[in-house]
């Protein structure tokens, strides 16, 4: 069979990842560019007789060496050679892409433009005209949707054709005027002959005028390289680029010391223009319609406004919190309820068959477990379904902006604050949302506060138990205190953590808002679909492990409970629960909670035995139950956070500081909670 | 043709500008000229209500610090009717 490697190139947020997905189906996998941290995506796939291997690079605004997902699509591209290079363009945003396409242009002949999303730009009434624009490029252009499945094949048909040489390309060749063209003819003479690592001369001397950092090394490492680059000051004047030349430190000065003056005008900055220019008018002459919708700036007038964006924000967040608790508890509890039902139909069964010990880790621990995740599971789901209708919305992008103001106050930018937002479904992917932040300090310190936010299963444990205490109105102002003292512990520690941390100041806010749309139930579910599965995985594995350790440690060596290993440990930390008015069997359930958040009720259910409300309720008073939410919400992140945080600072020692401050934090507010109530009620 | 040069926060909504400077490190600069704001290119402020501003280049809304939008040099466009 005949083999063809094509490469994905395009922006970020273009639906590279779902076209990918559309050509490549299950037969995918993941590698990390050699050295690197890239992530690296390929897929095969046949068709018409062909095997086509797709690589996934990665997204890129330019082809420029100033960030390595540049560097990595460029390097693809001249030294991995593949028969054809895709550009996935977004033809609602097609001035912005076609940028790139200019690039991909100057290094390779063998190019595709996949106007993507075409659907959506014709809903909003875009008309792009296809042939002009292929004409005007020299390369085939194909209208698709990767969402929709339109022009797949079409695209699969043409990559063969381009491949076979069926399909002839003849790429536009930009001129960047009479000026600028004679300092690139006479740089590329130069270059000629010389071994440039696989580039072309032209595109080298290019490079160089534009500053690229790679480029340079390229020249610099050539016999005569120098001799080349100083040679510039007779083609120009070479300067230090003024638009820099303010800057004090060495390190952050770009390394573009060739450029050239022409006029008034720098060549680093006029090239750039140039292909703007072209973008520009490849777009004047190939679409029509709205380049804008207006009705995303009407929206955005309430959404951003200074008063009633806020307001919007808290609503919006308030009945997303009562969907997902309501919805997902319904379902929750109606799940549960299934599961007991088919589990004690089960036990039945089982009770003659097996040993008496298997029956009991059985029946005990291991389905116990189940309905532990079972419970939690709709909660999860429903929580990132709301997230990733946010999302596919625009909505989300936004949220970073009106927060950005609120986030100044711990140092961060608005950005920040969607991991916090995510943590309240789920820390770890709370955590691993902080990627999107640029500086490593603000990625400490929005990792280290993360813990503190109560994830989807804390909450829903929280809810449990404050329905044993309290009721109605006042069970929903007990919930919001405590979320509220969380929010509060959150950003009491930014502002602490802000003012320790010396380090360079992340950047200001700098978000790409999406125009406002319909969220489509493919996108949301393809948006819900790996956050869940990675729940469940960690779930699956983690709380069943647990559950049968906690069994085993209540049950082993006598068989008593306040004599057992776990009932020995509680009873040695009992003096710290003291302070916090609480006795060795809450603080056993909570060192429980380690594995798993929602272990925590699987522990008590196992600890105060199996009518856990009714005991609970008489031996808690309801200020204690409150101290123990308090703890609860706030002591130590589960293993799988832990793990996460250890993964994304590469620290063991912040990964311990931040345990041992959450710990430390939980004991001091459990105290203060506990004695101050005791104060008040007396 | 004016050749006034203002700050990129000074504009009112609805007003274009050419970017003419950008006074700021090299990571900002790039970051910028990745999303299309460099010198030369004509950037539209939609909204400046609150926090960042929100600012249009070629067909794109972008969302800016506003510390940064001060930073940003551009010499207004007035469209002659």
């Amino acid at each position: 069979m005949k083999k063809i490697v094509v490469a994905l190139a395009g922006n970020p947020n273009v639906g590279k990842s779902t076209l990918f997905n559309a050509l490549t189906g299950l037969r995918q996998y993941t590698a990390n560019w050699p050295g690197k941290t890239v992530e690296r995506k390929e897929g095969i796939l046949e068709y018409m007789g062909y095997e086509i291997r797709v690589v996934d690079l990665p997204g890129t605004y330019s082809l420029t060496a100033y960030s390595l997902e540049e560097v990595l699509a460029r390097r693809f591209i001249v030294e991995e050679k593949p028969d054809v290079v895709v550009h996935v363009a977004n033809s609602t945003t097609l001035e912005k892409d076609l940028y790139l396409t200019i690039q991909l242009l100057e290094l390779t002949d063998k190019v595709i433009l996949a106007l993507n999303m075409i659907d959506v730009a014709e809903s909003r009434g875009i008309k792009i005209d296809v042939r002009r624009l292929s004409k005007e490029l020299g390369i085939p252009v194909i209208a698709m949707s990767a969402t929709k499945k339109i022009g797949i094949g079409e695209l699969l048909r043409t990559i063969i054709g381009v491949s076979e040489g069926k399909v002839r390309t003849k790429p536009l060749r930009i001129s960047y005027g009479a000026e600028l063209e004679e300092i690139i003819g006479k740089l590329t003479a130069k270059l000629r002959g010389y071994d440039l690592t696989g580039y072309h001369p032209r595109w080298v001397a290019l490079k160089i005028l534009e500053g690229d950092p790679e480029a340079l090394e390229i020249v610099r490492k050539l016999p005569e390289g120098d001799a080349i680059l100083s040679s510039l000051s007779s083609l120009g004047l070479p300067v230090t680029c003024p638009l820099l030349a303010d800057e004090k430190d060495e390190r952050k000065r770009p390394p573009c010391s060739y450029c050239v003056r022409i006029g008034n005008s720098l060549t680093c900055v006029l090239i750039a223009t140039k292909r703007r220019i072209l973008a520009k008018n490849l777009v004047k002459l190939t679409v029509r319609g709205p380049r804008l919708r207006t009705r995303s700036e009407m929206v955005d007038k309430i959404v951003l406004h200074k008063l009633l964006g806020p307001m919007v924000l808290l609503c919006v967040f308030a009945s997303a919190f009562i969907l997902v608790f309501t919805a997902g508890k319904w379902i929750s509890d109606l799940l549960t309820m299934g599961v007991e039902e088919a589990f004690s139909l089960i036990e039945a069964y089982l009770a003659g068959l097996l040993p008496p010990l298997i029956y009991d880790i059985i029946t005990g621990a291991v389905f116990s477990a189940i309905v532990t995740v079972v419970s939690f599971i709709p909660l999860i789901i429903m929580f990132f379904l709301v997230y990733s209708v946010m999302e596919d919305s625009g909505y989300l992008a936004r949220v970073a902006v009106i927060m950005d103001r609120f986030m100044h106050a711990l140092g961060l930018h608005g950005k920040a604050f969607l991991s916090v937002i995510m943590a309240f479904g789920c820390n770890v992917p709370g955590v691993m949302a902080t990627r999107a932040l640029e500086s490593e300090r603000d990625r400490l310190i929005a990792i280290l506060i993360n813990p503190l936010v109560p994830c989807a299963a804390r909450i829903g444990v929280m809810a449990f138990i404050v329905s044993l205490f309290f009721s109605g109105f006042k069970a929903t102002l007990v919930m919001l205190s405590l979320i509220m003292i969380s929010l509060l512990l959150v950003a009491l520690t930014g502002i602490i953590l802000n003012r320790l941390f010396r380090g360079e100041r992340g950047r200001e806010l700098i978000i790409e808002l999406p125009e406002y749309r319909m969220p489509s139930l493919r996108n949301v579910l393809l948006l819900t679909w790996p956050r869940v599965k990675e729940f469940l995985r960690r779930a699956g594995t983690l709380i069943m492990l647990g559950t049968v350790i906690i069994w085993v440690l209540y049950t082993f060596p006598t068989g008593e409970m306040e004599t057992s290993y776990g009932g020995q440990l509680g009873k040695a930390l009992e003096p710290i629960g003291g302070i916090m008015g609480l006795d060795w069997r809450a603080i056993t359930s909570l060192i429980f909670g380690l594995l798993a958040k929602e272990q925590v009720l699987a522990a008590m259910s196992v600890i105060y035995g199996s009518e856990l409300t009714r005991i609970l309720r008489m031996s808690w008073t309801p200020l204690q139950a409150f101290t123990f939410l308090v703890v609860f919400m706030i002591y130590e992140p589960c293993i799988a956070t832990i793990a996460t945080i250890r993964r994304e600072t590469n620290s063991w020692l912040w990964t311990s500081i931040s345990l041992t401050y959450t710990i430390a934090l939980a004991i001091l507010m459990g105290a203060l909670t506990f004695n101050i109530g005791r104060l008040i009620s007396s | 043709m004016s050749w006034t040069v203002i700050p990129l926060l000074m504009l009112n909504p609805g007003e274009e500008g050419e970017v003419i400077q950008i006074d700021g490190g090299w990571g900002i600069v790039r970051r910028l000229a990745e999303l299309g704001i460099y010198p030369g290119a004509i950037v539209r402020m939609m909204n400046k209500s609150w926090g960042p501003v929100v600012i249009l280049v070629s067909g794109v809304r972008i969302a800016i610090g506003r510390g940064m939008a001060r930073r940003i040099l551009v010499r207004p466009i007035r469209r002659s009717l």
